[in-house]
């Protein structure tokens, strides 16, 4: 863990540099410092959010929701990706509620974090029930239900982060969206997206996506009408 | 009118939440029935359990008689669960005519008293039309047979039965030219009506339907399949049942395509009402969040619907943050209700005029495009600080200079920080099998100790069985018996000398004993011997003196 933690200092400049060009104005040059870590493997809550600011302020409106998105599932309970957000999302009409985190919780946790606690509780069961052994005094009960919990809590953790990669969230992005009854260019037309729409993507087919709006309602849309949002 | 009681209610629990109190109403299982029949009425009560009976005032020519009640949990997006009492009645006319029934009295247990309000029930003749004479008979019909494009449209189907039914399942036409709303079903109601003649029971389906096409959308019938109960039981002694298959009836249908359309035209077909709501219009401060709630609620679809913008405004900023729309079947009518949440941002200080909403909707009643305006209101707006609001109050006479207000901007981009993280989820799984390690390993441990210790005392237990003790149950064969007094009588003299039963010498053991002990104790070993030379049964005394010489051996000890 510790290794990762070193590792991941090492990637640290891009967000400084980025700031630097930002702070002089720079638009381009700051989104030619933050992308290549946003969208490479790895990347991190500061650094989509920086990419999505960037994007605001080159005009692009669907792009920066796709950053702010993916920041927010990386920092939730940050307050500027909300704030963010409604400012771009007022900016927007015509488009579907947007669709909400795949599950409550994640709206104020990251599966990470649930994962976290769920080791230090399965730790500080282990702790509990080897200093009993050692008092050779005490419940047993206790430091046992914590280590469930931490089971339980790594269990929900592996749930969402898998829920999170399998069904990730998409913008529509440049141009209108026509959603389709089925993976064809030729079906029925179902509903039209306007640039800026935060639609689920439920299934992947050839070239095209099945992706569902907030309010439910779901089609099939070319794979590069939308942006899927950079984890 | 019975769509805009609906509207009532459902402003009543979703636009007036903060005021939601106990509810209640009345209907009306079949409105229309004819002399000498009996129809159910209902009282329901939501939100509060009515400490007793509703009350109908007393009406001269109907007979209305309590018949049963019944509780049940009702789950709404804003009200969360609430449990809902449903008390039912019979009534029973006495001639032909309009009856006003109600309004029921609802006494909670607060002393708080609600009435219902009425409802209408028409008598007619009796007749001998088929459906009335029939065992069986099936209808099917659009409420209305002409409808604009866009507009919903009802599709009833009615199965009408003389005889006992168990369940009934349709066949629906393929309604073309026709759509279902997203997540709406069909409305399954069976009620029952007394009849001299036999009890009918009466099915009714009704689906929400959106008349997409336009021309002739005449349907055919939908098929109902009906389990019919028989006289025969099954070999379980289970009643037993037939199924028939019975055609409803053509249901005509004409769709009129709308007239061309306003350029603001919202997309909204039906009869609509438009609610707004400020959660603080006085003394809000620059910068301050407005919750500002629009709700559209209407026998139409609003899935597809958007507020529109609010035009002229100045001073405001609007965010938008949320909608939810939901549609479906309220008291046998269609309800499409959306509420959108936002926020309004003040940005300059004064008493700012928010621009009316208004919203073209198409009405099917009118058959004409119409405008619904609703005010929002005004927002007071004081300054954002603490020398601003000193200045509303203290300063005298002239306009005091107005702040200028920064625009809502981005929150500032990150100037340090990790540009690349190591998600965390998929190792955790790892991580958990060392952090379990140690805990798992020490209930392993103790695990084994614990096995170890039920062992243990296991073994214990079996070697405490000694001595005096082996005699608690002595065996019922006399060479056995033999053995356990002879056995008992040498482990109690082996623990009293300290040494083991197979190093005992009995004429050493006996010397170190006192005189009178040594003597019982050889009484004791010469009464077995002369009983395990004599054969037969072991003599009482000879146990007796083993006993004897036991105690005596453990006393000495």
């Amino acid at each position: 863990m510790t290794a990762l933690i070193w590792l991941s200092l090492a990637w640290a400049g891009p967000v400084e540099d980025g700031a630097t060009a930002w702070e002089a104005g720079d638009i381009e040059g700051a989104l030619e410092a933050w992308k290549p870590s946003a969208d490479g493997g790895w990347g991190s809550g500061p650094v989509k959010f920086d990419v999505g600011n960037a994007y605001y302020r080159r005009g692009d409106l669907p792009r920066a929701i796709a950053y702010w998105r993916a920041a927010g599932d990386y920092r939730p309970r940050t307050s500027g990706v909300s704030h963010n957000l409604a400012l771009a999302r007022s900016d927007l009409s015509g488009v579907p509620t947007p669709v909400g985190a795949p599950m409550l919780w994640m709206r104020i946790l990251t599966p990470g974090e649930v994962g976290l606690l769920g080791l230090l509780s399965a730790m500080l069961g282990s702790a509990g029930l080897v200093a009993r052994r050692r008092r050779k005094e005490g419940l047993r009960t206790p430091w046992v239900g914590a280590q469930l919990l931490g089971i339980a809590l790594v269990a929900l953790s592996s749930w969402g982060w898998w829920v999170q990669t399998s069904m990730p969230i998409a913008v529509v992005v440049d141009a209108p969206a026509v959603a389709r009854a089925t993976p064809d260019i030729q079906a029925e037309k179902r509903l039209t997206l306007q640039p800026g729409a935060e639609v689920a993507v439920v299934k992947e087919m050839r070239d095209f996506l099945l992706i569902e709006t907030g309010e439910g309602d779901r089609g099939w849309v070319p794979d590069g009408a939308v942006l899927r949002v950079p984890r | 009118m019975r769509v805009h009681a609906v509207f009532a209610v459902l402003v009543a629990m979703f636009v007036a939440v903060p005021a939601w109190a106990a509810n209640v109403s009345l209907s009306v299982g079949v409105p229309e029935i004819q002399v000498a029949q009996t129809t159910r009425v209902t009282v329901t009560v939501v939100g509060e359990q009515p400490a007793s009976l509703p009350t109908f005032p007393e009406q001269e020519g109907i007979r209305i008689r309590f018949r049963e009640r019944a509780s049940e949990f009702v789950s709404t997006p804003s009200t969360g669960i609430v449990q809902t009492y449903r008390y039912v009645y019979e009534a029973t006319p006495d001639g032909e005519g309009e009856y006003v029934i109600g309004p029921a009295e609802v006494v909670f247990r607060n002393q708080g008293v609600a009435q219902t309000p009425t409802v209408t029930l028409k008598v007619g003749p009796r007749t001998a039309s088929v459906a009335s004479t029939a065992d069986l008979v099936v209808t099917s019909s659009f409420r209305r047979d002409t409808v604009w494009e866009g507009e919903v449209v009802l599709y009833d189907a009615t199965v009408t039965a003389r005889v006992p039914i168990r369940d009934v399942q349709w066949r629906w036409p393929d309604f073309e030219g026709l759509q279902v709303p997203a997540d709406v079903s069909a409305q399954n109601t069976t009620t029952r009506i007394g009849d001299p003649r036999g009890d009918i029971t009466l099915v009714k389906s009704v689906i929400p339907l959106i008349a997409a096409g336009t021309g002739d959308r005449t349907q055919p019938p939908a098929v109902a399949r009906v389990s019919q109960l028989t006289n025969r039981n099954s070999p379980f002694g289970l009643p037993t049942s037939r199924s028939r298959n019975e055609p409803g009836t053509q249901a005509p249908l004409h769709i009129r395509p709308l007239p061309k359309p306003p350029p603001d035209f919202s997309g909204l077909v039906g009869d609509f009402n438009v609610y707004s709501t400020l959660d603080k219009t006085e003394k809000v401060k620059v910068g301050e969040s407005v919750a500002w709630n629009v709700t559209v609620v209407g026998d139409g679809v609003v899935d597809g619907f958007d507020v529109p913008e609010l035009e002229g405004l100045k001073g405001v900023r609007v965010y938008r943050d949320e909608s939810h729309s939901a549609g479906g079947m309220v008291e046998g009518d269609y309800v499409g209700r959306k509420v959108f949440s936002m926020v309004l941002v003040p940005t300059e200080r004064g008493v700012i005029e928010l621009p009316d909403l208004s919203i073209v909707v198409f009405s099917p009643s009118k058959g004409a495009y119409e405008t619904l305006k609703v005010e929002v209101g005004k927002l007071s707006v004081l300054g954002s600080g603490t020398k601003l609001e000193f200045e509303d109050f203290g300063s005298e006479g002239g306009p005091t200079e107005i702040e200028a207000v920064e625009p809502v901007d981005l929150e500032e981009v990150y100037t340090w920080g990790l540009a690349t993280t190591v998600p965390l989820a998929p190792v955790i799984p790892l991580g958990l099998i060392f952090a379990l390690a140690p805990g798992v390993l020490v209930l392993v441990a103790d695990g084994g100790g614990v096995v170890r210790g039920w062992w243990s005392g296991r073994r214990s237990r079996r070697v405490e069985i000694r001595g005096k003790a082996r005699l608690r149950t002595p065996p019922a064969d006399s060479g056995e018996l033999l053995a356990v007094c002879d056995l008992a009588l040498r482990e109690t003299l082996a623990d009293r000398t300290g040494v083991s039963v197979g190093e005992l010498r009995r004429d050493e053991a006996l010397s170190s004993l006192p005189p009178a002990v040594a003597d019982d104790v050889q009484q004791a070993f010469v009464g077995l011997d002369r009983a395990r030379f004599a054969g037969g049964a072991v003599p009482e005394d000879a146990v007796v003196r083993v006993k004897l010489a036991i105690d005596r051996l453990e006393k000495a000890a």
